[in-house]
């Protein structure tokens, strides 16, 4: 190999040496004095894309607004029905008390009420849906579908009935004492006083 | 010629008494060379006179200067060395002056021609040596004239590598000068130096001549004091050769390679910092732009980002909701339609409906018919009996039927 070669060759391998030091230590060392090992350039590529997105968000401010209001507006219709409390416990004697006025003011006898587990759609929403179990006695099954009905159409609240147990010997042919069993479900709207102040 | 970097070397060529100075620039375009003066009787001519003519092209000699002696004051003789740890062959050198020329080893300066013929692949070595005091004279002379020192002394033989022979595959380069002295070259490189000349051998080589032509020589090529000034300015250029000019006996050389590689080095090492560095800071600025149109924006951003949180909250809310009731719906169309089929003949003593199906409990005149009648009921399917169908005391046929209710509306089995 000339001379010529050899010091060429010397001064590649010297280039590709100053390069791999730069690249590996030199710039890994400056990209770890930024904290979190990036270097400038990822830095100011990253700042530049979140701008972006920083614009293209308040130019969609209009649209933001103008779903915000019929949002607003549907919610506000709904919210009407729900049972709004700090804990399902409070909601789930809001329910009671909603289906006890119903029975006590359609003539029937104070129902017995058990509540059951709730059901959580998801648990980072303040949706829950609450149950409780119907117990009373009636002595026709008018009265009985009645106050399904009744529970199924009360306009303050967004409820459903699961499970119906009419038992009562020769029903309906005869008007006799029927007990009547409902699992009853409604929408609730639970948000802690803490999660409020948080929020 | 490949030369990275640009350089203007001068050359002084003793030619009988005359001093003929030559200088060579290249540059990333090219090589030039123009010849400045021809100092006649620049030895034995009166100092200022001859100062006189030096004044006026002082200032176009480098600071690179190389005296080129003629090939009579020199001898040679191939040795086997090499310019590798040239300075610390000093006492091999000598021993070789003493025995093989005709100068003591304290008179002798010393230089040596290392080459590598064409296709070979070991260097070879042809020693030259000159008296230092005949030498001496002239160099002090020049730095009389001249402010430059004189870097190296070369003899004209070395000199004819630079040429520019490497389009002939075979040249000779005759030196007349007292002497006949011949060098051999393929593609421009040394095969034989200062061989005596050979007439035969001449025949098939280019001939080139350093001195007068005559019938020997016709049809040669003349070389020109100006040509080999020339070439003793290239010589460090030269592919396949290596030199130590004549009396550097003490540190070696510095290549002139090296500085130019490391130069070479140094820009390339500055381009990548410097680049890196450039790009670095462009990025940190293009930062702060950045950050300083975000705070100008930050309290509307600020707003519409709320407006966002809280639609989309809303939305969600709105969306769990409806697919929460979305299989809602009323219970007494099935329930009704449970009690349906148990006929007017007959009793329903039970009737549970759960969200997974329905279960009747009674007594009739046929069990069969109403077992019948759910399977037709469009709410329920797969009716079964589920209890023994027994004789009761009204005389009808107990029955416990079970039936899947086709749709759900909700709840949890």
């Amino acid at each position: 190999m000339s001379p010529r070669r050899k010091l060429l060759l010397g001064v590649l391998a010297a280039l590709i040496a100053i390069v791999l030091l730069d690249k590996l230590v030199l710039t890994g060392q400056a990209n770890a004095a930024n904290g979190d090992g990036t270097s400038p350039q990822e830095i100011y590529r990253a700042r530049a894309a979140l701008l972006d997105r920083q614009r293209a968000l308040i130019d969609q401010r209009d649209e933001w607004q103008l779903a915000n209001s019929r949002a607003l507006e549907e919610w506000e219709a709904l919210a009407e029905k729900l049972i709004v409390a700090q804990s399902v416990e409070i909601a789930e004697g809001e329910l009671r008390e909603r289906l006890v006025t119903i029975a006590m003011e359609m003539g029937l006898p104070r129902p017995d009420a058990r509540a059951l587990t709730p059901i959580v759609p998801d648990e980072a929403s303040p949706i829950r849906v609450i149950r409780y179990n119907l117990l009373l006695s009636t002595e026709n099954w008018e009265s009985a579908f009645a106050l399904i009905d009744r529970i199924e159409t009360d306009p303050s609240t967004i409820a459903n009935i699961t499970e119906v147990m009419l038992d009562g010997p020769g029903l309906p042919q005869f008007e006799t004492e029927l007990t009547i069993s409902l699992t009853v479900q409604a929408i609730a709207l639970v948000e802690s006083q803490r999660g409020r102040d948080a929020s | 010629m490949i030369n990275l970097l640009p350089f203007t070397r001068t050359a002084l060529l003793i030619e009988g008494d005359a001093l003929l100075i030559v200088s060579v620039r290249s540059t990333f375009t090219g090589t030039s060379s123009r010849t400045h003066e021809r100092i006649e009787g620049f030895l034995t001519e009166p100092l200022d006179a001859i100062r006189a003519k030096g004044r006026a092209i002082e200032k176009t000699i480098s600071d690179d200067v190389v005296l080129v002696v003629p090939a009579s004051w020199c001898a040679s003789r191939p040795v086997p060395m090499t310019t590798q740890g040239w300075h610390a062959k000093r006492e091999a050198r000598d021993e070789l002056v003493e025995a093989y020329f005709p100068f003591g080893a304290r008179e002798a300066i010393v230089g040596l021609l290392e080459f590598t013929p064409a296709g070979a692949s070991e260097t070879q070595g042809s020693l030259f040596v000159a008296s230092s005091s005949q030498v001496g004279a002239w160099r002090e002379r020049i730095e009389q004239v001249f402010s430059a020192r004189i870097g190296e002394v070369l003899p004209s033989t070395m000199c004819t590598a630079g040429l520019g022979l490497q389009r002939h595959e075979r040249a000779l380069v005759l030196e007349r000068d007292g002497r006949e002295l011949a060098t051999s070259y393929a593609w421009g490189r040394p095969s034989a130096v200062a061989e005596p000349f050979d007439e035969d051998e001449a025949r098939d080589a280019e001939l080139y001549v350093v001195g007068r032509i005559d019938e020997s020589t016709r049809g040669a090529r003349q070389v020109t004091p100006e040509q080999l000034a020339v070439g003793a300015c290239l010589l460090p250029y030269v592919p396949g050769v290596r030199y130590r000019a004549l009396g550097d006996a003490g540190k070696p050389r510095l290549d002139r390679r090296v500085p130019l590689a490391a130069a070479v080095t140094l820009l390339a090492v500055a381009g990548v910092l410097g680049s890196s560095a450039l790009s670095d800071a462009r990025a940190r600025a293009g930062q702060e732009r950045v950050e300083q149109q975000m705070a100008a924006h930050e309290n509307e951003l600020g707003d519409v980002q709320q407006l966002r949180d809280e639609t989309t909250r809303l939305a969600s809310s709105l969306d769990q909701i409806a697919q929460t009731t979305g299989q809602w719906s009323s219970v007494l169309p099935e329930l009704e339609q449970a009690l349906g089929v148990v006929p007017l003949d007959g009793f329903a003593h039970r009737i549970e409906l759960t969200p997974g199906r329905v279960t009747i409990t009674g007594e009739s005149a046929k069990s069969l018919a109403v077992l019948e009648s759910l399977e037709n009921t469009p709410a329920f399917e797969s009716a079964r009996q589920t209890g023994t169908v027994s004789r009761s005391p009204r005389e009808l046929e107990t029955f416990s039927l079970q039936a899947r209710r086709a749709t759900t509306n909700g709840g949890v089995e």
